[in-house]
């Protein structure tokens, strides 16, 4: 059985360096998908995750065990990409705009197709999305952090990322009304 | 709406999750791991590093200050090929000698760990 990661960790403090490779096979297609959301090319996400790798085994024992390390692990992936990408941070959204729910209209866009197509477009519908919402869906919806950890990977308050997951419900829903009208199917 | 908003959120995480993406194999393991082994030991056995110069710059100048001396010259005869050597070239020797060095020892602690690991 594979030890957790505050118990890989612990080994690792404790001089056993070879624990280090359970977290790094645990985390780094997750580090690297979410690599690729911001450098959007597998050379340079695959240089993101080894040296944000390298930055957390070098910074491990400033590790507080408060925050799962994953959140801890995927900020400096995050940043690290950031960097790499030559990005400056992300600006927040205003809070007033907050819109908590979809309009969902009489027909329903979302039932209205059979599985497969509807999968298909919303596939489509998120490779659309800018890489900070595309990096939020696949934290949100993948790695299923909630918003406050999300925040903290991606230094923002909690109540943006809300806004933001929000928003891009709101944009993925508007995309698929937009192809089933150009298909006539609404 | 509640379920509404909930039904698309299941619909999008599906299709998050059925999405296949690209994948590190098992060789960035050994590459990572030997990274993380090469930065072990160079911090572990810094003193090395810092031993081995100085043991070479002090035979260096051992070398250097004692040609000329009557007692050096019966071990000039016996080192007589090195001695011949330009002095410039005996520093720049050294610092070959030193990096060689220093890989190989590397090398060698990393490539131990990389097999047992």
């Amino acid at each position: 059985m594979n030890p957790s990661d505050a118990g890989c960790i612990k080994q690792i403090l404790n001089g056993e360096t070879s624990a280090f490779s359970v977290l790094v096979n645990r985390y780094k297609n997750q580090s690297y998908g979410l690599a690729l959301k911001v450098v959007k090319n597998e050379e340079d996400a695959e240089e993101v995750v080894q040296d944000a790798l390298m930055k957390a085994y070098k910074a491990l024992r400033k590790f507080r065990q408060d925050a799962q390390f994953s959140t801890w692990l995927y900020r400096i992936v995050y940043n690290t990409a950031l960097t790499k990408a030559g990005k400056r941070r992300i600006q927040k959204v205003p809070v007033e705009d907050y819109q908590e729910e979809l309009e969902f209209d009489g027909k329903d866009a979302v039932n209205t197709l059979v599985n497969e197509d509807r999968k298909h477009y919303l596939h489509e519908a998120i490779l659309t999305l800018n890489e900070e919402d595309r990096t939020i869906v696949h934290l949100y919806y993948k790695e299923e952090k909630d918003a406050k950890e999300i925040a903290e990977i991606m230094n923002m308050s909690h109540v943006n990322i809300r806004v933001r997951l929000s928003r891009i419900r709101k944009k993925l829903y508007d995309i698929l009304r937009l192809k089933l009208k150009e298909e006539h199917l609404l | 709406m509640k379920n509404k908003i909930e039904d698309f959120d299941r619909l999008i995480k599906e299709v998050v999750e059925e999405n296949d993406e690209p994948k590190l194999g098992e060789q960035f393991t050994v590459n990572m791991m030997s990274q993380v082994y090469e930065y072990k030991y160079k911090t572990r056995y810094k003193w090395l590093y810092v031993l081995f110069p100085i043991v070479l710059l002090t035979l260096a100048a051992t070398i250097y200050f004692a040609v000329g001396q009557n007692w050096f010259f019966p071990m000039l005869q016996r080192f007589e090929e090195l001695i011949t050597m330009d002095r410039t070239m005996l520093f720049l020797g050294s610092a070959v000698v030193y990096l060689i060095y220093s890989r190989i020892l590397i090398g060698i602690l990393v490539l131990k760990r990389q097999f047992t690991y």
